[in-house]
């Protein structure tokens, strides 16, 4: 009987483990992982994400979200130049992405003019807000007006 | 020929077991999400029924990969919840009852995937620990915010151990196994298997996006 349970476990792994992917990944779940439990490792999973990036710029098969992920943790950390060039590449290799990422972009180029490089406590969000009834509008963000 | 029938009521179980497994039990109406073809999907953060509170951001990290393998435009997903938290929307409850046709104008996305930790825990019980990861998703049209699919996904993870012949040692190798176990159960596995299940079409799943291709014979999935 033992036998016949081992046999499904190894059937259900070969049939779901093995699938043949469109991306390399290079383990972007697993480093993501490992950021949530452990955020100060963020320099490893910026490592990860250039990793993606270098691997997949060769057949031009980035996966989609990497590009502006990647881009998203230079913003946080402040580094406003480096983020709008790979949110740049995210709107031009996914038109899909194009409504949110250009809200980004643009909060990235206020950025860069504010502070000059230098990182700072700043609100990265595109314009998402909480009404006063709960519902969700759209808020104007520093320097929109 | 007792033993043809337990033979047959083993292999009959096998296939019991193999159906709950994989789920593949009634086929869904695929009519709302063919006429949608969503090509983006915006995945929401995870509202979290467990105790455990880093669950939905550990989760979060293995949904990418199955969806956009399916061909599907997948928003960034630390970036999202991140964008969202700085606008004050950290809570996930608060985000599941937005309305979905809101969401999709703010991000543009087709569709939007809302997903429910059931479950997400570890039971000690007599000599084993019983790992368990139970899922819920539901997938709502950008547009309309009408449901175009929903899956529920419940995996169980209970550590096999070898016997060595020696009834005692076996005793001990079990216990210590459970304690391991159960200081650092694993969901990860668990999670990624359940997403494996839940996307796969035929199957519950999603049929294939836009982007999909077919992979050349021969090339490996990198993970």
């Amino acid at each position: 009987m033992k036998k016949y349970f081992i046999a499904i476990a190894l059937l259900s792994l070969v049939l779901s483990g093995c699938t043949q992917g469109m991306y390399k990944w290079n383990g972007y779940d697993d480093a993501m992982y490992q950021y949530y439990k452990s955020p100060v490792e963020k320099e490893a999973f910026m490592e990860n994400l250039a990793k993606i990036i270098a691997l997949g710029e060769g057949t031009n098969n980035v996966p989609p979200g990497i590009y502006a992920e990647y881009g998203f943790l230079h913003y946080e950390g402040g580094n406003f130049a480096e983020a709008i060039n790979y949110f740049q590449k995210e709107h031009d290799r996914w038109p899909e992405s194009r409504i949110f990422i250009s809200k980004m972009i643009r909060n990235a180029k206020m950025a860069l003019e504010r502070s000059a490089g230098t990182a700072r406590d700043i609100n990265v969000g595109p314009a998402v807000g909480v009404g006063a009834n709960g519902e969700l509008i759209e808020v104007p963000q520093q320097g929109d007006l | 020929m007792f033993r043809e029938l337990t033979r047959i009521k083993s292999v009959l179980l096998v296939v019991a077991v193999f159906v709950f497994i994989t789920g593949c039990v009634a086929t869904k109406d695929y009519t709302k999400f063919n006429n949608a073809k969503p090509a983006s999907i915006l995945v929401v953060p995870v509202v979290n029924r467990s105790v455990e509170v880093s669950a939905s951001d550990y989760f979060l990290s293995t949904i990418t990969i199955p969806i956009a393998e399916k061909g599907y435009y997948v928003f960034p997903v630390y970036m999202v919840k991140r964008v969202l938290e700085d606008d004050g929307l950290s809570d996930a409850d608060l985000v599941h009852n937005a309305p979905t046709q809101k969401l999709s104008e703010i991000f543009g996305s087709d569709a939007v995937l809302y997903i429910n930790i059931e479950k997400w825990e570890a039971k000690y019980m007599l000599l084993t620990t019983q790992v368990t990861v139970d899922l819920s998703y539901v997938l709502k049209d950008g547009d309309t915010g009408e449901e175009l699919w929903a899956e529920r996904q419940t995996m169980v993870y209970v550590p096999q151990n070898q016997s060595t012949g020696n009834p005692l040692a076996d005793l001990l190798v079990m216990a210590v196994n459970a304690a391991v176990t159960k200081a650092a159960p694993n969901y990860m596995p668990l999670a990624k298997q359940a997403n494996n299940n839940a996307f796969a079409y035929p199957g519950p799943g999603i049929p294939s996006g836009p982007y999909y291709v077919k992979p050349k014979p021969g090339t490996t999935h990198q993970n």
